[in-house]
């Protein structure tokens, strides 16, 4: 019990703080949003099928944005060592993983949602009718990205450069999760999603996978 | 003492391994009839991808006992057989090409396996600029085994989703005349000699380096 | 003198940071009551020393006793709820106010009667006026009276204290010199890690003194004099660390 106790805390905590701090919310959803809009200007929608190019794109743009997200995640725990008087804490280390995993599935969740609103508003990207089936894919697919991505944060926290370094490592490991994730929206938006679909249990799988290997392995992460 | 004479033993032993192969290759093997003679590149190509993996699945374990025990000697062997395997990556994705050219006609194609060796290739690279960034700092070789060991469990799902995001070509397959199995397996001998040659060439000079590391900077 | 049941001890410990030995064969005893003072240089692993005892790093060899038990996974969350930790960092979060942090902290550790053990510290550190204020906006002083309120919230039997002296003035180097004294009263076992021996030296119980990552001298302070305390220091730093 003590174990979510502390992930309800830290997730709290981080929820709270990431809301004053402003800067690492506003610099990732302006940056989702100009992405957007340079796309529309890279693109020309009125001649290009959204659904079929849209998908993916968006997909391109939740990725470089919730980078910039979430990895600052463990940074700010290093400037005034914060992420050490969370460690000298009598919970389980892992609780302080997840704690931020969850917070950083939401931010990512809430992002999304926007992103997918301006993306019908300025680009025409219908997705009326397919709602319940891309909630579920992208739900899905944002679990993994937030497992590994909230990992790789706190493994660059104290790296020289590791703002520059964390997308590069986090980027080619996700590969799987963006295959599905663009072939699961272009589906849903055409055709919907069956529960039996492939791509869903690639990513059901892959989410299990990594969010069970990271919150073993980050431990080893933040050891001083 | 031993390493070296592990080494200078693998290095013979490749040495006559691949003077075997590449005289069995030009030699004895039929020039396939589709490819012609650029086929022949697949004798390389194939064993290194094997041999890739085999040392990205090597830097993998030493990973993992590295975090386990925290004996330094371990990351030194995972570093050095990500290296080798990383080389022999490289390998694939330069020979692919060039027999992708003779057997599609472009220099490259979104092939499931060799798309797949790209993306590791991606993800290996990316492990050794994190190391080259953050240079003799111990905290490193630990944040490296984490990447280590995601990056091997992720390289399954990585060859699934690719071949299911479909290619636009199959992948090659290759029907083998008794003369060419026997070839290929004489070229695959050799291939495993040189990446053995090299990865104990690598480790000794890692220790080598390490050594003098110790020397100069422990207590 | 002070009591004899020991809280933590450490035997034989090993540290490597790659091929860098930052400890070597260090073995020390903290005491309840007791003061210990621990002295070195710069880079002779203090901080290191106070990062393995408060398990925040992994020995390389050797092991932790706490209160006479082996360290391991059952005992480790006891070992950590049972120890405050102050460091040159604030380890407070800037985006919170004086407040939310005592309360964070004071839930992840459990304590009862929390509202009003924060509002009784926040008195007790000067800090009841500023304490909806967010921390990011405190002066150095103010954020490390409330580092050390953090510290006693939980009340720690053990307290390793890395530099607390560091950019005091003398009213506050008087107040923690106060506090410590208060604290040992209590019967808590304290490790002090600092390079101001004036402030502290009058309240140490006993002293040790570290050099590339070795022992080079420990034993009574008690009684010591600060001329005393300097020629010790001096010679067992002085010399190449033994083999």
């Amino acid at each position: 019990m003590r174990f979510f106790r502390a992930v309800g805390l830290i997730f709290l905590k981080d929820f709270k703080e990431e809301i004053r701090r402003k800067e690492n919310i506003a610099a990732s959803f302006l940056f989702a949003f100009l992405s957007l809009v340079l796309f529309a200007f890279a693109l020309d929608p009125t001649r290009v099928d959204m659904r079929q190019t849209g998908s993916g794109l968006l997909w391109l743009i939740i990725l470089f944005a919730g980078s910039l997200f979430m990895g600052a995640s463990f940074r700010k725990e290093t400037e005034t060592g914060t992420l050490l008087a969370l460690l000298l804490c009598p919970a389980d280390r892992s609780a302080i993983y997840i704690g931020k995993f969850l917070v950083n599935l939401a931010f990512l969740l809430i992002l999304e949602a926007l992103l997918l609103f301006f993306a019908f508003l300025f680009l025409d990207f219908r997705v009326a009718g397919a709602l319940p089936s891309l909630a579920l894919a992208w739900f899905g697919v944002t679990v993994g990205y937030a497992a590994l991505g909230t990992l790789f944060a706190a493994l660059v926290a104290q790296t020289h450069g590791g703002q520059v370094i964390y997308p590069i490592l986090l980027f080619p490991v996700l590969v799987p999760l963006l295959i599905a994730a663009a072939s699961l929206t272009q589906e849903a938006v055409s055709r919907g999603i069956s529960l039996q679909n492939q791509w869903l249990r690639l990513v059901l799988l892959f989410d299990i996978l990594f969010l069970t290997a990271s919150t073993f392995l980050f431990e080893y992460a933040v050891e001083e | 003492m031993t390493l070296r004479r592990w080494t200078v033993a693998l290095w013979a032993l490749a040495f006559v391994t691949n003077a075997a192969a590449l005289g069995l290759i030009f030699g004895y093997a039929p020039i396939e009839r589709q490819m012609g003679a650029v086929q022949k590149i697949f004798y390389y190509h194939v064993p290194s991808a094997i041999s890739g993996y085999v040392l990205l699945f090597l830097a993998f374990l030493f990973s993992i006992l590295f975090l386990w025990k925290d004996e330094p000697l371990y990351d030194t062997l995972a570093y050095s057989s990500a290296e080798v395997g990383w080389i022999f990556i490289t390998i694939v994705l330069v020979t692919g090409p060039i027999w992708g050219r003779s057997a599609w006609g472009k220099w490259w194609v979104w092939e499931p396996r060799l798309t797949s060796a790209l993306v590791l290739w991606l993800m290996y690279s990316a492990y050794f600029l994190l190391r080259l960034f953050s240079r003799n700092d111990a905290r490193t070789a630990r944040i490296a085994a984490v990447v280590a060991i995601i990056a091997f469990f992720d390289v399954p799902i990585v060859h699934k989703a690719i071949s299911w995001w479909g290619s636009i070509v199959h992948p090659v397959k290759v029907t083998l005349e008794p003369a060419m199995r026997k070839t290929f397996f004489v070229s695959m001998l050799a291939v495993f000699a040189l990446a053995a040659a090299f990865l104990a060439t690598r480790i000794g000079v890692a220790l080598a380096e390490e050594a003098k590391l110790q020397r100069e900077g422990g207590r | 003198m002070a009591g004899e049941r020991v809280i933590l001890s450490a035997e034989g410990l090993d540290k490597r940071f790659g091929h860098f030995r930052a400890l070597s064969g260090l073995s020390i005893e903290l005491r309840e009551g007791e003061l210990l003072l621990l002295l070195g240089p710069n880079g002779a692993g203090k901080t290191t020393l106070g990062k393995v005892l408060t398990t925040l790093s992994r020995p390389s060899r050797g092991r932790l006793l706490f209160r006479g038990e082996p360290l391991g996974e059952k005992n480790r969350p006891a070992l950590r709820q049972a120890i405050g930790y102050l460091s040159h960092q604030s380890l407070l979060y800037g985006h919170l106010s004086a407040e939310e942090n005592l309360l964070f902290f004071g839930r992840l550790y459990g304590i009862g009667r929390l509202q009003e053990r924060v509002a009784e510290l926040l008195r007790e550190v000067d800090l009841e006026e500023a304490r909806g204020r967010l921390v990011g906006a405190f002066s150095r002083g103010m954020q490390q009276r409330l580092s050390l309120a953090r510290v006693l919230l939980t009340d720690p039997s053990l307290l390793i204290l890395d530099e607390p002296y560091a950019g005091l003035d003398p009213e506050g180097s008087r107040t923690l010199t106060h506090l410590l004294a208060r604290l040992k009263a209590a019967s808590r076992a304290i490790l002090l890690v600092t390079h101001e021996l004036e402030d502290c030296l009058p309240i140490a119980d006993r002293l040790a003194i570290l050099h590339r990552g070795r022992l080079a001298w420990s034993g009574e302070a008690f009684g010591l004099g600060l001329e005393e305390a300097r020629r010790l220091y001096f010679q067992a730093t002085s010399g190449e660390a033994g083999s």
